[in-house]
């Protein structure tokens, strides 16, 4: 259940005025909680019981470790019980791949069976779900899963894991109502794709009565719509580019290589953040601020000020939950470095199980090690112009989404190779996009700029929302495109 | 370390108070309803004598219901139903609706037929895209060519991509070779209900190739989507594409067929007919059923006694309801160019037949 469809748009009409009414009653939890777990169950029921297994699991577990000496040990079989998730249904495939082609290549005849055996258990569930479904005249038909990687299950193991840290720390408290402990871990709006939230912010919300503002519903509004303008104006129609030349990279010359490359990066700032916007709008009109996610990235004068504004929530969970307990920055210049390299390496991997994700990460980390001296000279903070350092970071990033986008290892090496080889060919890339593309990238630099106070007016901000409706409007494409981050 | 206890609004301006909203939606509402109001200002419609909707917007339901009212204002009676009306092997001076003009001597009968619409198709068409008719008089066509095979009545389980899919129900009843998911199904059945959605499919298939604006831009990369719209639509008398052999049935080695025709218990585009003349019905229209001439020469013996047996049936059930109708006799074989479709000289006897029909003239008597 997509946010810019129509499905969505029933589901919300049904669940808000519920969820308006009940507010501060018995009946408001439960009610979350339904509409969260039926919002969830759309991409496939069967899901449903690995969500409920994590959150009784971790509700135990905290409590356990409120009232065990032994603290240590639970918080390990709580981010271990996440771990082992995370590892059988994201990196299964992946790590078995990878140790069978080892072992063929080392001649020692051994085979781990593949773990999207178990697939055959969830569709012959799911066919059962189907019968059901057409026995009682619901015409829905769950389509068969064909890979073991469940939707969101990267985002609501992290926020998991957080909670569960934190309280190990006793930083945050434990949450001692399930049902308000449920609706955090799955919260419809930031389910599948966040932002990734801590307890301290969210949980904290969901176990407090709140009231819904004109404010809340005016931010709302404006949010949902600039996501929706993000994804289905911008990343929507950058993506039949970036398709079309990286569906076959070997038939475009470098100039269509780099633009697509360089289209790549905007859809998917421009298809992530819109999603983080739609989340943050809808949260909004419940009353809920979620943590902002993107924050003009593209305009990062550095690799740390990049990861500051790149979905940040995510990254702020990398600094607290690995980098620092790595020891961070305190233990020497050699140790920082290696730290900043393992956690940018770890985060390219948290996006999905392939070596172009390993290689996106490492990039991160060379540019980050790599920099990271540089940008604390006064040469760099002071005399270079920011338009400089914008383009650099720009660049690099660009490069590295290559190996994000690329289909294989292959293809990326292909692309990489053809784009200082490939010849100079018409690109055919619409104009009307990267004119779009500017103009956004225009905004945020006035946006962050002293003309600022010029996008303030009234007039000016009702005119831009109206100009975006209409874009969105007008380039929507038939069915709702799903978002990238779906994947991870 | 940990995220904020009030995080921040988001990276942009774009935020607007309730009080601003309540000047920006209006404006949004304003775009929505009255772009495709104002464009009928902008882009010329023509109404050539003999008009039929130009071959390439047979499925821009936005331009249909534009002709259906600007019929309606010139005081034609509409003929609704499928190729057959719209004559997919004829021009449009040799349609059904064209002969009965000649023979009444003016221009009173509109050609409203769409290419390949079946009766399922036609009740959405009707229930959507359709208005009010200038006398309350509809001419409407049965075609039991869509009752032929399970295939036709789209009520074979094996999924395929049969004709004008938005315009049938999407939900129920349930049409067992329509396999859209739920999501998509949802998203045509408020659509339809939305004018600005239609002119944007007008836009897109009057303009751009009947693709969205951003894959259009895909393959014109160096255009100016605006520049695009021409303002100028296609001709009535665009031929169909691929272009139709227009020779008898027999010289194109067509061979007798045994039709497996369906049971109307079960029947999909009967259930379907039936309601597209309900519906014309309880909008105040009466309605003159023309059944057939289906191409009879063509079936098998076996086929044509059960062809007669359920052309009997729709002739029943018309009577029961007292529907004006006629059966026409079959044409010449030498008239059809296959299985329903006549040739120019078919459409000029058929029109005959019907001029010559008691019931049709009563149908134009009647208050």
């Amino acid at each position: 259940m997509l946010f810019h469809t129509w499905l969505f748009a029933l589901f919300f009409c049904i669940v808000y005025p519920v969820y308006v009414l009940t507010r501060g009653t018995w009946f408001e939890k439960p009610w979350l909680l339904l509409a969260s777990y039926i919002f969830y169950a759309s991409w496939n029921p069967v899901f449903l019981v690995l969500i409920i297994y994590s959150t009784v699991v971790d509700y135990a577990v905290v409590w356990r470790m409120e009232v065990s000496p032994r603290r240590g040990l639970w918080l390990a079989l709580g981010v271990g019980n996440h771990i082992f998730l995370l590892g059988f249904f994201k990196y299964g495939g992946f790590i078995v791949e990878n140790f069978n082609a080892l072992f063929a290549r080392l001649g020692l005849g051994w085979e781990i069976p593949d773990p999207n055996g178990v697939l055959s258990y969830v569709n012959f569930v799911s066919e059962r779900i189907n019968h059901l479904l057409a026995a009682i005249g619901i015409p829905y038909h769950l389509a068969p899963q064909t890979t073991l990687l469940i939707v969101g299950i990267s985002f609501y193991t992290f926020q998991s894991m957080s909670y569960i840290i934190d309280c190990y720390r006793g930083i945050a408290r434990r949450e001692k109502q399930f049902l308000v402990y449920a609706a955090y871990v799955c919260f419809f709006p930031q389910l599948v794709a966040g932002p990734i939230e801590r307890s301290s912010n969210l949980l904290r919300q969901l176990g407090s009565r709140r009231t819904i503002t004109g404010e809340d519903i005016g931010d709302g509004l404006s949010l949902f719509l600039v996501g929706l303008f993000k994804k289905v104006a911008m990343a929507d129609f950058l993506a039949l580019y970036v398709d079309k030349v990286y569906g076959s990279p070997a038939q475009f010359g470098a100039p269509a290589l780099i633009l697509a490359t360089v289209a790549f990066g905007w859809q998917v700032y421009f298809d992530f953040a819109g999603y983080t916007d739609m989340a943050r709008g809808i949260a909004r009109l419940m009353g809920i601020r979620l943590v902002l996610n993107f924050n003009n990235p593209y305009l990062a004068t550095g690799f740390g000020d990049f990861w500051r504004r790149w979905h940040i929530s995510l990254s702020s969970w990398f600094r607290d939950y690995i980098y620092i307990p790595l020891g961070g920055n305190r233990r020497g210049e050699v140790l920082t470095h290696v730290n900043m390299a393992a956690t940018m390496v770890i985060s390219g991997l948290w996006h999905g199980a392939s070596w172009t994700f390993v290689i996106w990460g490492a990039l991160h980390a060379a540019y980050r090690v790599l920099t990271r001296n540089l940008e604390a000279t006064a040469f760099y903070r002071e005399r270079l112009p920011d338009g400089v350092k914008r383009a650099f970071v720009f660049a690099c990033v660009t490069f590295a989404w290559i190996f994000f986008r690329a289909r294989s290892l292959d293809d990326a090496w292909l692309i990489v190779r053809r784009i200082f080889t490939g010849g100079w060919t018409d690109p055919r890339c619409p104009i009307v996009i990267f004119g779009l593309v500017a103009a956004v990238w225009l905004y945020q630099h006035l946006y962050e700029s002293d003309a600022r106070a010029w996008l303030r007016p009234a007039p000016v901000r009702v005119a831009i929302v109206v100009f975006m409706a209409v874009c969105t409007f007008m380039c929507a494409q038939s069915g709702g495109q799903p978002f990238i981050y779906f994947q991870f | 370390m940990s995220a904020s206890l009030d995080p921040p609004f988001g990276s942009n301006d774009v935020r607007l108070s309730l009080r601003e909203w309540a000047v920006a939606l209006p404006l949004i509402a304003a775009f929505v309803v009255f772009a495709p109001i104002a464009w009928k200002a902008i882009e010329p419609l023509r109404i050539e004598p003999n008009h039929r909707q130009p071959f390439s917007l047979g499925s821009d339901y936005w331009a249909y219901n534009r002709l259906w009212h600007a019929q309606r204002d010139q005081g034609t009676v509409p003929v609704i139903g499928d190729s057959v009306i719209w004559g997919h092997y004829v021009s449009k001076d040799e349609t059904l609706s064209a002969c009965l003009n000649r023979l009444a001597g003016r221009d009173i009968y509109a050609n409203l037929g769409v290419d390949g619409i079946h009766p399922a198709a036609m009740a959405g068409l009707v229930r959507y895209y359709s208005g009010a008719t200038s006398y309350g008089m509809v001419i409407l066509h049965c075609n039991l060519l869509w009752m032929s095979s399970p295939r036709h009545d789209l009520t074979t389980e094996k999924e395929f991509a049969f004709n004008h899919p938005t315009l049938v129900p999407q939900f129920s009843p349930k049409i067992p070779c329509y396999r859209e998911t739920y999501t998509r199904r949802l998203d045509v059945a408020v659509e339809r209900l939305i004018p600005f959605h239609a002119w944007k499919s007008h836009l897109q298939i009057a303009y751009f190739g009947d693709r969205d604006i951003p894959s259009w831009t895909i393959e014109h990369p160096y255009s100016w989507p605006v520049a695009a719209v021409a303002l100028k639509l296609p001709s009535p008398n665009e031929p169909p594409s691929p272009r139709p052999d227009a020779r008898p049935w027999t010289d194109q080695g067509i061979t007798r067929q045994p039709f497996e025709w369906v049971e109307f218990e079960t029947s999909l585009q009967w259930r379907c007919f039936r309601e597209t003349v309900e519906l014309l019905r309880s909008r105040g229209n009466r309605v003159f059923v023309l059944l057939g001439p289906f191409n009879e020469h063509m079936l098998t013996d076996e086929s044509r006694a059960l062809y007669a047996a359920r052309k009997q049936v729709v002739a029943d059930w018309l009577k029961a309801n007292g529907i004006p109708h006629l059966v026409p006799d079959p044409l010449p074989s030498a008239l059809y160019a296959d299985a329903s479709h006549p040739l120019a000289e078919g459409y000029k006897l058929l029109a005959h037949q019907l001029f010559d029909n008691v019931a049709f003239t009563r149908f134009h008597r009647r208050p």
